[in-house]
């Protein structure tokens, strides 16, 4: 779903694999396809499980979306799931994470901002 | 052959409790209390437990751990309830979900939330491991209780694939596994608190096992 | 009754009593169905020993009982303690400290993260201290725990202070290579939260420093 700048994807539980791959070509077609997308905000929150599988799609999602130069957040990730993915030694490195939807569209838009204002970014 | 209602009626008796708590906990007991003493499983037995004491605190103003156990004793017959297990064939990414999900639904209640989801991700690892290397195997989840009445959840996955190359080298952590299947194995390891892993060119047998803390019998169970 | 005789009998008395000294209160004198003054001592002494046993058996279920109470309140220290030894400490709004005090072994690093994750998301916290100078020991182990913390921490969206670091533990953590961005190490509890009120209040004008 968009809204103005920002794509905003939500997760259903009970992932499968071949469910998680057709959200990332789904996302990554839509960033394809459009213009002036410069945040993806991703909800988690009806993951209660994220393993090393689910959290490669989701890290490769974020890097598909920087190629194109928008940033990802993370959204609704419920601690008991923040705690695996630490003890698996997971690192998500093109992801930000907020804790709620209106921190996550505040840390898009200031790095919208700032990025205008420094010039040309990364 | 007695029935657990009949033994919690008894014992219930038995304890200083007011005549009306007694009949009122035990009309309202949950269907599993028809079966036969000594017959239930953990997941069942504990869930009956766990009504026992919401049902005793209601009535009795302090939690009556000496009775809980005096009923435990009585339900199990003295040896404890049976191992809860859980077999599922393992040959797609739906069968992946549904491991998840089981041992989610085994733990629920039993472990620390944070633990639960410990389990379901280290059975998700072990269980995608088997459908995306050896296309076919099997996952067998046991919630089996000790004598001291922790639980002691174990995880068997087994295929007939065609083994782990570099097992060691994934295993001692040398150098970060950048297949899956190592990442999978090290971070199943990683989260639970102990793993056996046996590989051949003829399949592979993977045991896992957590155990959550005896129950407190102070704390609200 | 001869004087052999009397002499046996004083001797068991003697030795009853020698055994009650003792904490043995289990002897009776055999009575004889003889009326003399030495019956009358024998009577007496079993009348002795058989309250001496009494009220010996009362005091050891006592005492059972007060060991069984001892325990029960000890375990019930030992959960509030616990608590208490976790506590995390809503400082301002979404600015969450937790000073660790005494012996951080695995269970307990477990339960407070659980607890210091749960209590982020229920505040929305937007900042989190950590302050490990109580801690008792700190070697790599211990350190781990607390920077899987600050990761965790991270990872939900709130930025993670650990505070109370001698320079030889900072040199140990950063031996752990634990990066800026995940964890700012700082000295003194005091120069974070002077750090962290900074940073929210130019939150509005500009992107926070990270």
């Amino acid at each position: 779903m968009r809204l103005g700048h920002c794509l905003f994807v939500l997760v259903p539980g009970n992932l499968r694999d071949a469910a998680a791959r057709e959200l990332h070509d789904a996302v990554s077609a839509r960033l394809a396809k459009e213009h002036g997308i410069r945040g993806l905000v991703i909800d988690v929150s009806a993951l209660s499980i994220v393993d090393s599988y689910a959290a490669r799609v989701l890290d490769e999602t974020a890097h598909v979306a920087r190629s194109f130069g928008s940033k990802t957040v993370l959204v609704g990730l419920h601690p008991e799931v923040a705690v695996t993915l630490v003890e698996l030694g997971i690192d998500l490195s093109a992801l930000d994470t907020a804790l709620n939807l209106e921190r996550a569209l505040a840390k898009l838009k200031l790095r919208i901002v700032s990025e205008d204002e420094d010039g040309p970014g990364p | 052959m007695a029935l657990v209602r009949d033994v919690v009626a008894e014992t219930l008796q038995g304890a200083s409790l007011i005549p009306v708590a007694a009949r009122s906990i035990v009309t309202t007991l949950p269907p599993s209390a028809n079966a036969e003493v000594g017959s239930l499983d953990v997941v069942a037995g504990h869930d009956l437990l766990r009504y026992l004491a919401s049902g005793l605190r209601v009535f009795a103003s302090a939690p009556q751990p000496a009775l809980l156990e005096e009923l435990h004793r009585r339900i199990t017959a003295g040896k404890g309830f049976k191992p809860t297990a859980r077999v599922l064939t393992v040959t797609s990414d739906h069968h992946v979900v549904m491991a998840q999900e089981a041992a989610q639904g085994m733990l629920r209640g039993l472990f620390k939330p944070t633990d639960c989801i410990r389990v379901a991700t280290a059975v998700s690892e072990l269980a995608r491991n088997i459908y995306l290397y050896a296309q076919t195997g099997e996952v067998r989840l046991t919630l089996a209780e000790e004598p001291d009445w922790s639980l002691t959840f174990s995880v068997l996955a087994a295929d007939h694939g065609p083994g782990i190359p570099n097992l060691e080298e994934i295993l001692a952590g040398n150098y970060r596994s950048r297949t899956g299947l190592g990442k999978g194995l090290t971070g199943a390891r990683a989260l639970l608190d102990g793993l056996d892993i046996k590989t051949s060119p003829a399949g592979t047998t993977i045991k896992g096992f957590k155990k959550s803390r005896p129950p407190d019998p102070l704390r609200d169970q | 009754m001869t004087v052999a005789d009397q002499k046996e009998r004083l001797d068991k008395v003697i030795d009853a009593l020698a055994r009650a000294t003792c904490q043995d209160y289990s002897h009776r004198l055999p009575v004889q169905d003889v009326e003399d003054d030495l019956l009358e001592l024998e009577v007496g002494v079993n009348m002795l020993l058989e309250d001496l046993e009494k009220v010996s058996r009362q005091n050891a279920e006592s005492l059972a009982e007060i060991e069984r109470k001892n325990q029960e309140i000890a375990e019930r220290s030992a959960m509030a303690l616990r608590e208490l030894a976790t506590p995390i400490i809503l400082v301002w709004k979404g600015v969450l400290a937790l000073p660790v005090i005494g012996a951080v072994d695995t269970e307990r690093s477990a339960d407070m993260m659980d607890a210091l994750l749960n209590k982020v998301v229920v505040e929305q916290a937007t900042h989190v201290v950590i302050d490990i100078t109580g801690v008792s020991v700190l070697d790599t182990r211990t350190a781990d725990h607390f920077i899987r913390m600050a990761k965790a921490v991270r990872l939900l969206g709130a930025s993670c202070y650990i505070t109370g670091i001698s320079p030889a533990i900072a040199q140990t953590l950063a031996q752990l290579s634990v990066d800026t961005s995940t964890a700012k190490t700082v000295q003194r509890l005091s120069d974070a939260l002077r750090q962290v009120f900074h940073e929210l209040a130019v939150v509005p004008t500009r992107a926070p420093e990270r």
